[in-house]
Order: structure tokens, then sequence, then C-alpha cells
């Protein structure tokens, strides 16, 4: 990945958060024209209050939320990343933070700040059984409700199975792999 | 909100028309007011983001031209834009002309298709068989650039599939010349419409600060007054170019996003003009040996050309690892693709943000209070697609 330079603004907004967080922002890096910021998993509920709310931040919209699954490092296998865009800036910034707890990973639901969040939050509970604590109607979104396992995570199988209809009603299809 | 009167719960959806597609709502109503509404999603849902993982970079374009089929093209622009990113290739000028030229052309195909069904929704029965007509000229286009009338498929990462065809001039020019005239009937039809001004002034209203706390992009958002526009804001694929305007509303009502869209159509067409007498000769495709398809004339005469043209095919090519979350201004707001490498062939990660799917969360802010009536002119006012709301 390569290191740019970071802009005027971007170096403002990351010094603004390294003086507000301190410990919590463990570090930046920069790939093409997008700045990453990687932090900690306590401090995102109030990182994300702060940048909405403070004029020296500004972020107004919160565009995406999105759960990656690293499944070769248990320790930290769950990264969500954060997408913030602040319109009168013109600065997108990526919020990056590892879930901690693989095995029942949870944290700190922003919906609160940003009533966005909702549906975002639920299809990364619904995808990959993140929780999100707080949420107000933490259910799943697209898959349908007593659906087992979280199809987003890498040791969901990517299979077919094919329909039962009544005539291979005793004898189920295979899954076919 | 509880009135203490009796309340009734209506299953709209997911088989009606109204919904566009499967989208499943349960209105509790009193009487004919909306006290609340849930929607209900996944009835389309089939797994696109998950497939991606399996598949080799260039086999995923596909794919995303049915996620929003109503614009395939600015799908496919999200999806190699982000790949090209990765991969750090500079397309040739003539591509992205190509590309600005076609994504635009889907815009007016988008909004077409939206007016005829929203005003369909609202009781205005003629106006879906006029734009459909019209789109028939940009379905013609489509065929004539990829073959293919809806499922395009057109970009691929670094270029195009095929070489634009020559009578591509005429046709775009015929579109140029004959849009802004029907556009002024359908206006005429509709824009002092008493009924139509009735139906939609007024309605869905939302402020700004609602639609900026509920993440609404496109249209949605502009009707509020809020300037935003990646175009604008992030320029992709030589957008800086191109002079044009955003359009924007005051009240956030469906009238003003109905305006919008009606003034983004000209927009286009302003934007597809300039595109068209700018449109640099050059190759349809950067040279990029390993990644990007050797020009057939040297597969056929030369052993590097067909060796690499095997190699693509049947084992694609390796993407650095790292991240990259590309936006773009699709028809219906910001579509962004944010794609993880690990370094192989395929992708690690595909996450496609929606914009019909964060649009839709308005939907219940907006019609709670109101009638049942005003559900369906909302959704419509919303311009979703369940194919990319499920994914």
């Amino acid at each position: 990945m390569g290191q740019a330079e970071l802009t005027k603004v971007e170096e403002e907004i990351l010094q603004v958060l390294q003086e507000q967080f301190g410990e919590g922002i463990t570090g930046h890096s920069k790939f093409a024209d997008q700045l990453s910021i990687y932090i900690t998993d306590d401090i995102l509920f109030e990182l994300a209050r702060f940048m909405k709310e403070e004029d020296q931040t500004d972020f107004d919209l919160l565009s995406d939320i999105c759960g990656v699954d690293w499944i070769d490092c248990p320790e930290q296998r769950f990264e969500l990343v954060y997408n913030f865009y602040s319109i009168n800036k013109n600065v997108r910034i990526l919020i990056r933070t590892t879930v901690p707890d693989s095995e029942t990973p949870s944290i700190r639901s922003i919906q609160p700040v940003y009533p966005g969040a909702d549906w975002m939050e639920r299809e990364v509970y619904d995808m990959l059984g993140i929780e999100f604590e707080g949420h107000p109607d933490l259910q799943r979104i697209i898959t349908p409700e007593g659906m087992e396992g979280w199809p987003h995570r890498k040791d969901f199988p990517l299979t077919y199975e094919a329909p039962q209809f009544s005539h291979n009603k005793d004898n189920p299809p295979e899954i076919i792999k | 909100m509880t009135t203490g009167a009796k309340t009734m719960t209506l299953n709209l959806g997911p088989q009606h028309p109204a919904t566009h597609g499967v989208l499943r709502v349960v209105l509790e109503l009193d009487g004919e007011t909306v006290l609340q509404a849930t929607s209900y999603l996944g009835y389309l849902h089939t797994g696109i983001e998950k497939n991606a993982e399996d598949k080799l970079y260039y086999k995923v374009i596909p794919m995303t031209d049915r996620m929003d089929y109503l614009a395939p093209m600015s799908n496919n622009l999200g999806y190699v834009l982000a790949v090209e990113k990765l991969l750090g290739i500079e397309v040739p000028e003539k591509v992205k002309y190509a590309r600005v030229l076609l994504t635009e052309l889907t815009r007016l195909n988008n909004h077409l298709v939206w007016l005829g069904t929203h005003a369909l929704d609202v009781g205005a029965m003629s106006m879906l068989l006029y734009t459909f007509r019209e789109r028939e000229l940009i379905l013609d286009i489509y065929e004539a650039v990829s073959g293919q009338r809806m499922m395009s498929s057109y970009f691929r990462i670094g270029g195009l599939a095929y070489d634009l065809p020559i009578d591509l001039d005429k046709k775009v020019k015929n579109v140029l010349k004959v849009l802004p005239e029907k556009m002024l009937e359908y206006e005429n039809l509709l824009t002092n419409n008493r009924i139509w001004i009735k139906r939609l002034t007024g309605v869905g209203t939302i402020t700004a600060q609602q639609a900026l706390d509920l993440s609404l992009t496109g249209p949605l958002l502009r009707s509020t007054g809020v300037n935003y526009d990646v175009r604008k804001a992030a320029p992709y694929s030589g957008y800086e170019k191109f002079d044009f305007d955003v359009p924007l509303g005051k009240n956030g009502d469906c009238y003003d996003r109905y305006l919008i869209r009606l003034e983004e159509m000209r927009q286009s067409l302003r934007i597809m003009k300039q595109a068209l007498n700018g449109m640099p000769e050059g190759p349809y495709r950067a040279h990029v040996p390993g990644v990007v398809l050797p020009p057939k004339q040297q597969v056929l005469t030369q052993m590097e050309a067909l060796i690499f043209h095997f190699k693509i095919i049947t084992d694609g090519f390796k993407v650095p690892a790292g991240s990259y979350y590309q936006a773009i201004e699709s028809p219906k707001g910001e579509l962004g693709f944010y794609m993880v490498s690990d370094g192989s062939n395929k992708p690690y990660r595909m996450r496609v943000r929606p914009p019909s799917f964060i649009n839709l969360q308005a939907l219940s802010p907006m019609v709670i209070g109101r009638l049942v009536s005003d559900v369906i002119t909302c959704i419509g006012s919303i311009d979703i697609v369940l194919g990319e709301v499920d994914r």
C-alpha cells in the first residue's frame, strides 16, 4: 500500500482527533487519495459523536459501514470500516477498528449519533453476526428470520441448495458445492 | 403513537406493482392515516457481495449490472474504477469520455423509467407509455455498443469491451434532438397539472438535517437544498472537464424531487453533447500487459499477446493488497464500491454502498402521519430498485 502525502485539511483533522483521543488513535495510512485512521474499539462512540458535532471535524454524512472478516488472524478477526464524509470540507475519511472477541463479536452502536447507521448496522449484523450494543432494533434485515449462520463470514460455505418441492420431499436434494 | 381507537395492519407488497419490485411494507393504520411503516427487505437477495469473493476480478462485472438493472452502466463504472484504482491503471482519454457519455445516458434511462412509473403510481397512466417510447432510443444505443439492451456489462477493467460503433454519433445525436422536445411534452402534461401538484407538493417532506442524519444522497438530499453531488465533490472519470449544473430544491418534497430529476435529465443531455463533441481519437483500452486484454489483431498474429490473452482469461490477474472506496454519482445517489484485496486474483471483500437501500430508510419518517395514498407517492419518489436494495 503506497503512502501518499496528507492534505492540509486531513492533517488538521488527524491532529484534532489525536489531541482529543490520544491513545485511542493507533495510526493512520493513506492509499491514493484516501485517508484511513485506525482506532481502538472503545472510543468509537465518542469519536463518532465528536466527528459529527464539533465544527473542527464536521462530518455530517455517514456514508457506509462495512465489515470485513479476516479469518486468518483469529485474534482480530472482524474489522469494521466506517466511512465518514464532510460536505463542507469535502473530505472523506475511513475510520477502521477491530471488534474485540472474535467468538461473540460486539461493539457499541453509533445509531444514536447517526440515525442513518440503523440499517447499515443491521446489515452488518445480518451478514457477519457482529452485535451492536445500544441499537434499538437489531434484527436480521436481508436474510429471513430464523436463518442460521452468518453469510459473509469466510467460513460460511458458498454453496447452492436445490429447492425442495413436493416431488422430492422424501428425498431431499444434496447440497451442491 | 396511539390514538386509543382500533388500528388496522395493512400489508403492502411484496407482490404489489406500486412497490416497484418486491418491497414489503407493513403499515399500521388508523383509518387512512399511517401510524407506523416498517419495511421488510430481502425478497430479491442474491448474495452478490459474497459471490464476488469467489470470482476473478473481471468476472464480477456482469454481476454488477444485476444490482441496479435500470442503471447498469453506472454500476459497471463504479466497480471498474475501484479496481483500476487498486491496480493503479490510468485509462486513455477516449475511454473516459465514452464512459461519461454512456453513464449520463444511463441517468436518462433511469430517470425516464422513474418518471413513467412514478406518474403511473400517482394516476397519470399515459406517461409510462411516453417515457418507455423514448427509453427505446437509449436501449438501442446500449445494444449498439454492447450487444445487450439491458445488462450491458460494457466497461472493462482498463477500458471498454469493444470499440465504440461508428454510427454511435448518429444515434446519440438523435437522442439529443428528440429528448428535449419530448421533455417539453412531459412537462406540459405534468408540471402545471393540478392533480399532479396536489398529489406531490408537501408530500414526503424531509428537512436537510433529517436527510443528512439518515445518510441520504442523490436527488433526495439535493431536494432539501444540500449541495452534494459526487461528480462535483470528487470528480471521477474526467467529470472535472465537463460543464454542468447541479439542480437544488428547497422544500424537500416529492414535487421538488420531480423538478430536480427533470433538470438532471437536461444537464445529462448537456454533458452528453460535450462528451460527444470532445470525444478524442485513440485506443479504447489501456496498455497494461497481463491485466488488460491485448487487441484481437495482435492475439491472432503475435505469440506474446496470445499468451497474455490466455493467461488473463484463465487465471485473471493479481491485484496488489489494499483497499479503496470508490464513490460515484449513480442516478439514485452515491453508489460506492469498497474493494478489499489480499493480493490474489479474486476480491477478498466487495462491499457495495447501495443508494436505494440507504435512501429507503427515509420512507418511514416521510409517511408517518400521512395517508396511505402518500405512501405510494413516497416509494416512487425515493426511486428504489429492489435488486440493489437486497443485492
